[in-house]
């Protein structure tokens, strides 16, 4: 006999308490215990069968974990097939390719401060776009494993590439003569902004992807 | 219990033979299916499960569809076109393993 709606959400919602707060996470578990009831003509539901079922909320929060790092791998593995990606299409080589002549072109008419200036907001761009995306995310009823993991990548190159600006004086370690922040600036500007463009479109395909899914889920 | 441990190793292959044979599958029908064809010798966990599924899924190896049905989701999973391949590859290096087991196992059985 098929599960009700009530029974479903009974489920969804005992694994909710039990802190799995990704919907993506529990759709799977539910179903999988569903069929086993629906199969099953001598298994009541209740709160007992769904702890023995599941195991405790260690056991629970283990599994979330372990889906979180090969989660990481999926998407770490998208991020790299996007950048192969780029440079199979035409035409956002050659966006790409106008918006550097034009940084250069900033670069050779703005006085040294003015440069400086551009070069900070254009390295910190991607990480006003990935604290509005996280902003979004946080006041989601329903969280997404998928949307969490993929968003992380939007702004990852900053997390890596900042480590340039930290090292050179006046803050960091070492002395840098003008030329070599112009340089630094030349080179680290375009590929945060090049990295961050492919971590933005993984988290939109995953975004559109599991928006889809969410809805469908909705409507049940 | 301890036969358990000795599947265990061999789970991912078990999976994508299972998925080569049947377009696309969900978990508790893998877990079903495998207790069928083992006589209820072999039983898959959820714990064991759905982590093997998720790094195939990772790797490339499989894909996922979505569908509803009837009052609740449900998670597909089938071979892309490069699981498909592996699944050749770990099936053959599987078939390599029994075979050395057995000399190891019952050496006079193997030289016949």
């Amino acid at each position: 006999m098929n599960l009700s709606k009530e029974q479903i959400q009974f489920i969804d919602n005992y694994l909710k308490g039990q802190g799995i707060k990704f919907w993506d996470v529990r759709i799977e578990l539910v179903d999988h215990i569903a069929s086993k009831l629906e199969k099953s003509k001598d298994l009541i539901l209740n709160r007992t069968y769904l702890i023995k079922e599941f195991g405790t909320r260690v056991t629970l929060e283990k599994l979330v974990d372990e889906k979180q790092k090969i989660i990481n791998k999926k998407y770490r593995k998208l991020y790299f097939k996007e950048m192969i990606n780029f440079f199979k299409d035409i035409k956002k080589i050659a966006i790409f390719g106008i918006l550097i002549l034009l940084y250069f072109f900033l670069f050779k008419h703005l006085s040294y401060k003015s440069f400086k200036i551009t070069s900070t907001v254009l390295f910190i761009f991607p990480v006003v776009v990935y604290i509005i995306l996280a902003l979004k995310n946080h006041f989601l009823k329903e969280k997404s494993i998928h949307l969490e993991r993929a968003h992380f990548y939007v702004a990852f190159s900053f997390f890596i590439l900042n480590i340039f600006f930290q090292v050179l004086k006046p803050r960091g370690m070492f002395d840098a003569t003008v030329n070599i922040q112009t340089t630094t600036f030349l080179m680290i500007v375009p590929l945060n902004m090049f990295f961050s463009f492919c971590g933005y479109m993984v988290y939109k395909r995953t975004y559109e992807e599991y928006s889809k899914i969410f809805k469908q889920l909705k409507s049940i | 219990m301890e036969n358990q441990k000795l599947y265990k190793g061999s789970l991912q292959t078990i999976i994508l033979k299972l998925l080569e044979e049947n377009d696309k599958m969900y978990g508790y029908e893998i877990t079903q299916r495998t207790k069928e064809i083992t006589n209820g010798e072999l039983n898959i966990t959820e714990g064991a499960l759905y982590p093997a599924l998720h790094k195939l899924e990772a790797e490339g190896t499989l894909e996922v569809e979505v569908v509803s049905i009837g009052n609740r989701m449900r998670k597909y999973y089938k071979l892309t076109e490069q699981g498909t391949k592996e699944t050749a590859n770990r099936l053959a290096e599987m078939k390599e393993f029994l075979k050395t087991m057995q000399h190891i196992v019952n050496p006079k059985l193997s030289l016949e």
